[in-house]
């Protein structure tokens, strides 16, 4: 048998050379490009021709989008959502992953919790909006409440399907080197776990930016979503749309950080 | 020669519970075995014949319906470090390194870093490893894989080797080479070793008693002494004995089926 | 090797238990009715006991729970909730119509999924509430308005799980049906959407639970329908009514999700739990 090192080749296409860029991708770029410009010309086009108040040039937003960066209207803003995401997440992280590893892991907490977790899980959240303020307040309490159960049982449920993933022969092994209890955990089952661990926690970040948001637009205006609510009040379209295009490229800025994470996170696992 | 293993008038029966219905399967029934010290059994049967299920009950993860299992006299009440075992599938961490992956099964007996180490270099060695340490198991080929869970297995020192199908998952060429380097292996340690299998030829090569078993219920039909003497080398498979033997291994087999299998 | 491969731990769903000896069943305290009774009855237990401590306009007791139910039959608020329902399955219906189709190009064109993936992946996972706004102002505050939202809500989870299941067809499937000369309209007919069709069932699942809660901002942001009949209920402090209009909500979505499950039971027997498959998507 000789030492074979598994190298990531794909076995049909070597990769030796670096080839050129397929035709095919030529094209696409070609056309996710031409497509991303028509759209753009099209706004352009019919913002000028003024048929619709609700649709202003397209250039007139970047300039209300560059406008709100340089007079950092739109950073300090963000800066408030994102203390009300990161709160709201760390409470939610606090709670969701030892429940889910622990509804994961105990009969009884499986037989008791399970069903209430999926029930609450299936519950739009949106729906306490209207009382939500009675418990907590309408201010950073209960934006932050609103952004923590927007993401937890999200976390939870990845949690305890991540413990549940656990491959038996792998536990079995365990077993029959004589890992029990606290060694059982440490040594397999929380290591098992962790990549769906993970991927819970990475799309909890996106559920939490939504749902800071959602507070700050449903709950009681503030930070961006009190940005976007004046400039709706005021008509002024183009700020409207540029600062929803911000809390848009926000969202995606943070999951691409917490993609990133992930990747790192996860790393020695592939190959 | 003594007895390190008995395995008395054992029986298993499985109860699946499914909504209202209830099924019972008999696993095993009536199972009778003595292993001696320094001995390597292979028991051979036909797939669903029980015979995973016995190294489970010897191995303690799971117990006999009724019967007992003694080791060296004690009752099997658990897993324990005196048995090493290898599996089907390598069952390797798929995020430790191939050394921090046999420090496991030290670690849960609890041996001091230091002295971790100092097994880990041996092993490999032993098992012609040396120099993967800091390698993942995904970077293995299938037969390293298994070559890393049977390092592991001798890491603990065990008084007794549990081999379940090893080499079952891996192709006909690398799985010669094992079972060539697994001769080699019991030759120099002369652990005791029972081996699962259902690979007639692996059981003659291997063995020095091989014990056949019948399904449905799993039984043994037939025990057969493999006189070779060792060291065995391939041309040993060429030989008009060698066949011999496995072709009373396959009627033995043939007669432990019950008529309703094909 | 099928008694071998017994697991030792139960599985989810059929549980397997080991008998020894005579102890055939489970003592009373370890199985699960008498956990749940135990338990869930104790948190009824607490939560009466804490709503008659703070008051019925800080937490309703249960029996004002219930008559917030009957209150609910009797003023109508179900058939509201039930209008919004009807409404919201308009617009989900729209969002299924536009993105399965879209799904099953971007799993099966590579060229299509390198065009439009990376948009539908920005919207996917960005906060679509902060469009409430903007969508006003193209469709106004009636009927259109809550179609949009809940298409919105909706439709990229029913882009994208269909798309998974593409891609997760076996190629030696593929590979099985060019080598019998199988066409492409054959090959859709009876490789991609038999195998797709456990995916675009959960994509369903997934985006109904999505369309419920666009339903629900939606209407809570213009004031209108169940979300006005939630606000007036919460701003008058009858929680015990709230809780009741709110459970309706729950149970309808509830039903419908069961409804889809039952029919992914049946329609594709042969699937097991493909949710995980599209996990590492969301």
């Amino acid at each position: 048998m000789t030492a074979q090192l598994s190298t990531s080749a794909s076995p049909v296409v070597g990769r030796a050379v670096r080839a050129p860029l397929p035709p095919w991708k030529v094209w696409g770029w070609t056309v996710r490009i031409t497509l991303l410009l028509g759209v753009l010309g099209a706004w352009q086009w019919y913002g000028t021709q003024g048929e619709s108040f609700a649709i202003p040039p397209f250039f007139d937003v970047v300039e209300a989008f560059w406008e709100g960066i340089v007079s950092g209207e739109f950073l300090v803003a963000a800066a408030g959502t994102l203390l009300t995401m990161v709160l709201g997440y760390a409470i939610a992280v606090a709670i969701g992953v030892p429940m889910g590893l622990w509804i994961g892991s105990s009969r009884f907490a499986r037989n008791v919790f399970e069903p209430l977790v999926h029930a609450a899980y299936a519950t739009p959240v949106s729906l306490f909006i209207p009382v939500i303020g009675i418990y907590t307040g309408l201010d950073l309490n209960g934006r932050v409440t609103l952004t923590a159960l927007w993401c937890l049982f999200e976390i939870m449920v990845s949690t305890i399907s991540g413990v549940r993933s656990t491959p038996v022969p792998l536990i079995e092994m365990g077993r029959a080197y004589g890992a029990g209890g606290a060694k059982l955990y440490s040594g397999v089952i929380l290591p098992a776990a962790l990549p769906l661990v993970v991927v819970g926690l990475r799309i909890g970040v996106g559920r939490a930016i939504r749902g800071a948001v959602t507070a700050e637009l449903l709950l009681s205006a503030a930070n961006l979503g009190e940005v976007i609510l004046f400039a709706g009040s005021l008509f002024d379209i183009p700020k409207l749309l540029a600062a929803i295009i911000f809390v848009m490229l926000l969202g995606l800025v943070l999951m691409r950080i917490a993609t990133l994470v992930e990747r790192r996170a996860t790393r020695h696992l592939q190959h | 020669m003594t007895s390190i293993l008995s395995v008395r008038d054992v029986s298993k029966t499985f109860t699946v519970r499914k909504s209202r219905t209830q099924t019972s399967t008999h696993a095993l029934a009536g199972v009778d075995l003595e292993v001696e010290e320094g001995e390597f059994v292979a028991i051979i049967g036909a797939s669903g014949c029980g015979k995973s299920t016995l190294l489970r009950l010897i191995d303690g993860l799971d117990f006999p319906t009724t019967g007992q299992i003694l080791l060296r006299g004690q009752e099997v009440t658990g897993p324990g470090a005196d048995r090493g075992v290898v599996f089907q599938q390598p069952n390797l961490l798929p995020w430790r390194t191939v050394g921090r992956n046999i420090q496991f099964a030290l670690e849960c007996l609890r041996v001091d870093r230091a002295q971790r180490e100092g097994i880990v270099r041996d092993v490999l060695q032993l098992v012609g490893l040396d120099g993967f340490e800091q390698h993942y198991p995904g970077q293995l080929s299938g037969g390293m894989q298994q070559r890393v869970g049977i390092a592991r297995a001798y890491a603990v020192r065990p008084s007794m080797l549990l081999l379940d199908e090893p080499f079952g998952a891996l192709d006909a060429q690398t799985r010669v080479v094992l079972q060539e380097d697994l001769e080699r292996l019991w030759r120099t340690e002369q652990k005791t070793t029972v081996l699962i299998t259902h690979d007639m030829e692996e059981a003659v090569y291997l063995a020095d008693r091989v014990v056949v078993m019948g399904s449905r219920p799993g039984r043994v039909v037939d025990i057969v002494d493999i006189p070779f003497d060792r060291p065995r080398d391939y041309d040993l498979r060429g030989t008009a004995e060698f066949g011999r033997l496995k072709t009373r291994l396959w009627h033995a087999l043939q007669a432990g089926m019950n008529a309703d299998v094909a | 090797m099928s008694l071998d491969a017994v697991p030792a731990t139960a599985t989810p769903g059929v549980s397997v238990q080991y008998v020894r000896g005579r102890q055939a069943r489970l003592p009373l305290r370890h199985r699960a009715w008498f956990q749940r009774t135990l338990v869930w009855g104790a948190i009824l237990v607490a939560w009466q006991l804490f709503a008659m401590n703070v008051g019925p306009f800080f937490f309703p007791t249960i029996p004002e729970v219930l008559a917030g139910a009957i209150e609910s039959f009797a003023d109508g608020t179900y058939l509201t909730v039930l209008a919004s329902f009807q409404q919201m399955l308009v617009g989900f219906a729209l969002a299924a119509v536009v993105g399965i189709p879209l799904g099953l190009l971007m799993g099966q064109f590579k060229f299509v999924d390198f065009v439009i993936g990376p948009f539908v992946n920005a919207f996917f996972v960005t906060s679509l509430a902060a469009l409430l706004p903007f969508i006003i102002l193209l469709f106004g505050t009636g009927f259109e308005f809550r179609v949009a939202v809940v298409f919105l809500f909706a439709v990229f989870y029913l882009i994208i799980t269909p798309a998974a299941g593409v891609r997760s067809i076996d190629r030696g499937v593929t590979e099985m049906g060019t080598s019998f000369g199988v066409g492409p309209v054959r090959r859709l007919w009876s490789i991609t959407l038999p195998g797709t069709l456990p995916f675009v069932i959960t994509g369903l699942r997934l985006g109904l639970g999505q369309a419920v809660q666009g339903m629900v901002v939606a209407e809570l942001w213009v004031s209108i329908g169940t979300g006005r009949k939630l606000l007036s209920l919460g701003y008058a402090r009858e929680l015990g009514q709230f809780f009741a209009a709110a459970a309706a909500v729950v149970l309808i979505g509830a039903f419908l999700t069961a409804l889809l499950l039952y029919g992914q039971r049946k329609l594709t027997p042969w699937a097991g739990d493909v949710e995980q498959a599209v996990s590492g998507a969301r």
